[in-house]
């Protein structure tokens, strides 16, 4: 049995027609969690990478496209080998140089001088450097061990020009406040998305960072407003409290009630402001990123509303801090399903096109990414 | 037919195959067969081929009720999936679990849970058996750092300690400290070799840090009565420097640190506290017992008396008694907590019985701290001291020269 099948009649790729990802969930979830939660302490630590290989093969086959679900082909010990690689040749090196150069500035500076500090901040480029380069090899690990059919996808680029173009951008967007991260984002997504094969499928990214000034701009004002009004309360709520301590009254005697309240309100107020107004630009960058994304002739769409996004993202804040962390599979299903109930592909894709990916399987995964943290999923 | 022919079902299940070579898909029927699963074309009937048992495989394990979705190990890439058909008059997944157990979730899953654990168990089993057998691999790590590193270290824990402040000195007093210093190198037939110095630091102490480096604060300084208890404390931190005790335990530190943080899951930082990882420092009960028998030895080899060392932890024993610091600490801290709630005069009754548990609750924190504490205790070192024969011995400083070394922190 093999290539000579002939093929049954598919239904024929049609133009204009919509193929909507569904979500059916996988039992087992609340086991997971269980067991994710419960068994990290009696194995020190070890049970980790398990539970999430465990947890990614559950929200993986819950993914659903033509009927058929993703699968996730990730072991638990290829996690754990990555990390432990990533330690001996990343991170011992980097601990030995952390300490080499704080001995070597308390020389310089002599040991009790602030100065002997700064030797550290040498190595922060080499961790910028580094979080680019996780970003790409672990989308790298992760699409190999993504099967649909099948196929499993690969990165056909370089993880370390990649993190060399997260560096550069990442120094831009800091010397311009901010200004740059729009265009820093359609950047680093062009790379990813161009690089991104579905088996030797290559996705295509047309997107450009122009639309995404506006909500950007808006997020921006509004934080730089809502942070300077507050520091403003509390400059003047300070010398009001000093002009008390001069005069020997209570800070109440000189402080009106208004004053006080503004400020309670504004710091409740600014995290509440910034989940706004952050949502708003999120969700118009994901559908606008989705709809540039294209394999063969059709492309993706994704439809996130900013008040959904808030309503997910609150949620999954109590899911993962009432629990203690131990829900926070459930809150990545439900962000896993909110994504992927709102995603779709719009035109046909011709599959028997699509042929296995070439690339070779690395054998361990992770590790880097694992090190700083950064994956959702 | 054979016993085998019980496996095979004449239910007719409808799944989708793959080949692994391209993402097209083809609709199949599927059949529990004798040895395998047959799958058909749906529509023409025809024989696909035949997936033996004992080659089927699934990264999502298959659960009674769900799809299953199978690979083959012999076919790399391939892949059958069969929907949980509702309706349907039975489970596929179920009738392959059946014959293929080993494609169950809580198997696999099991396994690991049981490795991992077994792992971590021994791991642990194997660090306290290494500890007791005295292993120390921190301590032939320790030997390798070079001497540059070592000493830079021991400057900065010194700095980390002393809070910038700067070691004492005065003519007459360096005089004096430096006639000590060289009987002692006499002792340990190395002279120079360490580099001991009086800071005015808050706590009575004194410690050798990395790098042959032995700090006596000033407070250690005014509770010895002879400059022979004094020899006798800086001869037990030479002692600890000639054995590396301080870089052994900077070592140990680190480590014990980075197995914390892949316990933790992997979140790595606090690399930069060094100096604030060094001051919890604390010698084992054999690390101690090496550093007397040095000192000793040296003390012997220098003709100085043993007997006041011996005096000088008799003492420290009495007024300061092995834990006692720590508890007059909580006793303080108590006090204080009493003041302000007085102060703030709380519901009286309330407030008197908290008052009874938490002395009460202080007094067995006090006893479990004792038990865990890992220092010999004094009486077994003063023992161990005072069991030495007598040996020759001469006078170490005059008694106006004694005088000037004490007051070596008063002169600005």
């Amino acid at each position: 049995m093999d290539a000579e099948i002939v093929q049954v009649a598919e239904s024929a790729p049609v133009a204009g027609e919509t193929t909507q990802l569904e979500w059916r969930p996988v039992a087992g979830l609340a086991e997971i969690s269980f067991k994710n939660f419960f068994l990290r302490l009696p194995t020190l630590g070890l049970y980790y990478f398990w539970g999430k290989t465990n947890l990614r093969r559950n929200l993986w086959g819950s993914v659903h496209l033509q009927g058929q679900p993703l699968e996730y082909t990730g072991k638990g010990w290829e996690l754990f080998v990555g990390f432990l690689i990533t330690m001996v040749v990343v991170f011992l090196p980097l601990g030995a140089a952390a300490v080499g150069l704080t001995l070597l500035f308390g020389k310089m500076f002599g040991a009790t001088d602030p100065r002997a500090q700064l030797g550290i901040l040498l190595l922060y480029p080499i961790f910028f450097y580094l979080i680019g380069v996780a970003q790409y090899r672990a989308r790298n690990y992760r699409l190999s061990r993504t099967n649909w059919r099948g196929i499993r996808g690969h990165m056909a680029g370089s993880s370390w020009k990649y993190g060399w173009t997260f560096f550069w951008t990442t120094l831009v967007s800091l010397i311009t406040l901010g200004w740059a991260m729009p265009w820093q984002a359609t950047k680093l997504q062009t790379i990813l998305t161009n690089d991104t094969r579905f088996g030797e499928e290559p996705l295509r990214f047309d997107a450009l960072a122009k639309p995404l000034y506006l909500p950007f701009a808006i997020a921006w004002f509004a934080m730089v407003i809502g942070i300077g009004g507050i520091v403003y309360l509390i400059k003047g709520i300070g010398q009001k409290a000093a002009m008390a301590k001069a005069l020997g009254v209570p800070v109440e005697a000189v402080m009106s009630p208004i004053e006080g309240g503004l400020l309670v309100l504004g710091i409740i107020a600014l995290p509440l402001l910034y989940a706004v107004v952050s949502a708003f630009s999120i969700s118009r960058k994901s559908n606008y990123f989705a709809r540039h994304t294209h394999i063969q002739n059709a492309r993706f769409e994704l439809k996130t509303t900013p008040m959904s996004l808030i309503w997910l993202v609150l949620g999954n804040f109590f899911y993962i801090v009432l629990t203690l962390g131990m829900l926070s599979p459930i809150a990545q299903r439900r962000l896993a399903s909110y994504i992927v109930g709102r995603a779709s592909i719009e035109g046909a894709i011709d599959f028997d096109a699509i042929s296995q990916s070439q690339a070779k399987i690395a054998k361990t995964g992770e590790g880097l990414a694992e090190a700083f943290d950064i994956d959702a999923f | 037919m054979s016993e085998t022919a019980g496996f095979a079902s004449e239910i007719v299940y409808s799944g989708q195959f793959s080949d692994g070579r391209t993402a097209r898909t083809t609709n199949v029927d599927v059949r529990f067969a004798e040895h395998g699963i047959d799958l058909f074309k749906t529509q023409s009937g025809e024989l696909l081929g035949g997936w033996p048992y004992e080659e089927l495989e699934s990264s999502v394990f298959v659960q009674t009720g769900e799809p299953a979705h199978l690979g083959n190990k012999t076919m790399l890439g391939a892949r059958l999936f069969v929907p949980n058909n509702a309706g349907h008059r039975a489970d596929f997944a179920s009738e392959l679990l059946v014959r293929v157990p080993h494609l169950s979730r809580k198997r696999a899953n099991l396994q690991v849970v049981f490795w991992l654990t077994g792992a971590a168990v021994a791991s642990v089993l194997a660090i306290i058996a290494l500890n007791m057998m005295e292993f120390s691999p921190a301590r032939s790590i320790a030997q390798m750092i070079p001497e540059q590193i070592r000493k830079g270290l021991g400057q900065q824990v010194i700095a980390s300690l002393g809070r910038g402040k700067k070691a004492c000195h005065s003519p007459a007093g360096d005089k004096a400290f430096g006639k000590i210093l060289a009987r002692l190198d006499q002792g340990t037939g190395k002279a120079g070799k360490f580099d001991v110095k009086v800071i005015p630091i808050g706590m009575m102490n004194a410690f050798a840090a990395p790098g042959e480096y032995i700090v006596v604060s000033k407070k250690l300084l005014d509770f010895v009565e002879t400059p022979e208890e004094l020899a006798g404390v800086i001869a037990h931190e030479m002692g600890h420097g000639e054995k590396m005790h301080p870089e052994a335990g900077v070592v140990r530190a680190l480590g014990i640190s980075a197995g914390i943080s892949i316990a933790m899951g992997g979140s790595t930082g606090g690399l930069g506290d060094l100096g604030g990882l060094l001051l919890q420092l604390k010698y084992s009960r054999t690390a101690e017992t090496e550093a007397d028998t040095l000192a000793l030895q040296t003390l012997k080899a220098a003709q100085i008396p043993a007997k006041p060392f011996a005096a000088f932890f008799a003492r420290l024993e009495k007024e300061h008694g092995g834990l006692a610091d720590l508890k007059k600490a909580l006793e303080e801290a108590g006090e204080k907590s009493k003041k302000t709630s007085d102060k703030a005069k709380k519901d009286k009754k309330n407030k008197e019985s908290g008052e009874k548990k938490t002395s009460a609750g202080g007094d067995g924190i006090w006893r479990a701290l004792q038990l865990l504490s890992t220092h010999p205790s004094s009486p077994e070192r003063i023992q161990m001291i005072k069991s030495q024969p007598k040996w020759k011995s001469a006078p170490l400083l005059s008694a106006t020269e004694w005088q000037a070394l004490r007051k070596i922190c008063d002169s600005k």
